[in-house]
C-alpha cells in the first residue's frame, strides 16, 4: 500500500488556516468579553444614576423642600420642612457621590465633569421661580451631575428636577451660600 | 491486498469544514451584534432618570389639565406637545429645557395608528423604535406621554 501521508505543503496550509480560525475565534472571545464588561459597566453606572435620583426625589417628594445651602464645592445640603438637612457630596478624586449616609462610587470607565463655570465645581444647579398662579407650582428646582463615559463620551448625568410651589414654604430662596464653605 | 486511494480528499475536506466554522462563527457574531444592538437601545428606554422625568410631566399636566390636549386627540393619535402652550408665564417651557426634553408627545394608549403612519406623524427613526418596543396591553389605559431626550434616552408614561 502507498502510503501518501501529509506533505509540507499540506501541514503549512492547514497549519496557516487553523491559525486564522483560531485568531478569528479570539477576535470574537475579546469582543464578547468586551461587550460583558461594557454591559456590566452600564448597568453598574444605572443602579448609581438610578440610587441617587430615587433617594434625593423621595425626600423632596415626601419631605418637602425648604431650602438648598452650598456648602462648599461640589457640596449642597438640601434642607427640609421638617428642618433635618441631607447632603449631597460629590468627590471627583474618588469618583463617588454620597447623598445623606449613603456613597455611591462610578464604574470605571465614567467621571465626573465639572462645572464650566467652576473647575472645582461638580454640581450645577439653580431654581428658576416663576409667576404661576397661586396653589399651582411656580419654582423648579434643577441639580444636576454631570457624569461622562470615558470611551464614548455619552451623556449619563444625574438630573434632579423638583417642582413645588415656594410661597408654601416660607419663601426661603434656594442655593443660599453658607459662609464656611465657598467654591473657589 | 486491496488498494486504498486516499488522494483528493484533503483540499475538499478542509474547505468544507472551513465554511462550516467560518458559518457558524458569522451566525454567532451576527446574533450577538444583534444582542448586542438590542442591548444599547433598551438600555436607553424607560430609565429611572426618564420615568422620574416623565412623572414630573405628569404633575404638572395634573395640574394645568389636559381636555385640550384630549379634545385635539380626536382627529390625530399623536400631538408634539414640545412647544405646546399651556401657560403664558414660561414654565412649561422652562420645565422642558430643565429635563433635557427633545421631544415630547401626547398620543393615544395604542399607538399602533402611528407607528402605521409615522411619516405622517413625522415620527424619527429612534423614536419609531421606540414606539414599536411599546407594549399594547392594557385596554382599561387611554393615553400615553411619550419622550424623547436630548441624550438620547426614551420614555413612555400611561395615563389612565
Amino acid at each position: 500500500m502507498k502510503n501518501l501521508g501529509f506533505s509540507t505543503i499540506e501541514l503549512l496550509v492547514s497549519f496557516v488556516i487553523i491559525s486564522l480560525i483560531a485568531l478569528a475565534m479570539f477576535k470574537t472571545v475579546i469582543d464578547l468579553t468586551d461587550q460583558i464588561d461594557q454591559y456590566e459597566k452600564m448597568s453598574e453606572i444605572a443602579i448609581v444614576r438610578g440610587t441617587v435620583l430615587n433617594d434625593v426625589k423621595k425626600d423632596l417628594i415626601q419631605r418637602k423642600i425648604y431650602g438648598v445651602n452650598i456648602c462648599g464645592c461640589s457640596c449642597l445640603d438640601i434642607v427640609f420642612q421638617d428642618l433635618n438637612v441631607k447632603r449631597l457630596i460629590v468627590n471627583s478624586e474618588e469618583k463617588t457621590i454620597k447623598y445623606g449616609n449613603k456613597a455611591e462610587r462610578l464604574p470605571d470607565g465614567y467621571y465626573f465633569l465639572n462645572n464650566l463655570m467652576n473647575i472645582n465645581d461638580f454640581i450645577t444647579y439653580k431654581s428658576t421661580t416663576l409667576a404661576m398662579p397661586v396653589l399651582k407650582y411656580n419654582t423648579i428646582l434643577n441639580i444636576k451631575v454631570a457624569i461622562r463615559n470615558l470611551k464614548d463620551n455619552n451623556t449619563y448625568d444625574i438630573n434632579i428636577i423638583h417642582q413645588y410651589d415656594n410661597r408654601q414654604t416660607g419663601y426661603l430662596p434656594a442655593f443660599i451660600q453658607n459662609n464656611t464653605g465657598t467654591c473657589d | 491486498m486491496k488498494k486504498i486511494n486516499n488522494q483528493g480528499f484533503f483540499l475538499i475536506e478542509t474547505i468544507a469544514i472551513v465554511g462550516i466554522v467560518i458559518t457558524i462563527l458569522v451566525m454567532l457574531y451576527s446574533q450577538i451584534s444583534i444582542t448586542q444592538k438590542n442591548y444599547q437601545l433598551n438600555s436607553k428606554y424607560n430609565t429611572s432618570e426618564t420615568i422620574h422625568a416623565a412623572k414630573t410631566i405628569q404633575e404638572y399636566f395634573n395640574q394645568e389639565g389636559i381636555t385640550s390636549l384630549i379634545s385635539d386627540l380626536s382627529t390625530n393619535p399623536i400631538l408634539d406637545i414640545t412647544s405646546y402652550e399651556f401657560d403664558t408665564t414660561g414654565y412649561y417651557e422652562q420645565l422642558i429645557d430643565d429635563l433635557d426634553i427633545n421631544k415630547i408627545y401626547f398620543s393615544v394608549y395604542d399607538i399602533s395608528p402611528v407607528i402605521n403612519n409615522y411619516i405622517t406623524y413625522n415620527i424619527d427613526s429612534g423614536m419609531l423604535r421606540f414606539l414599536r418596543s411599546l407594549r399594547v396591553s392594557d385596554t382599561s389605559s387611554s393615553y400615553r406621554i411619550i419622550m424623547s431626550f436630548s441624550n438620547g434616552e426614551y420614555s413612555s408614561l400611561i395615563l389612565n
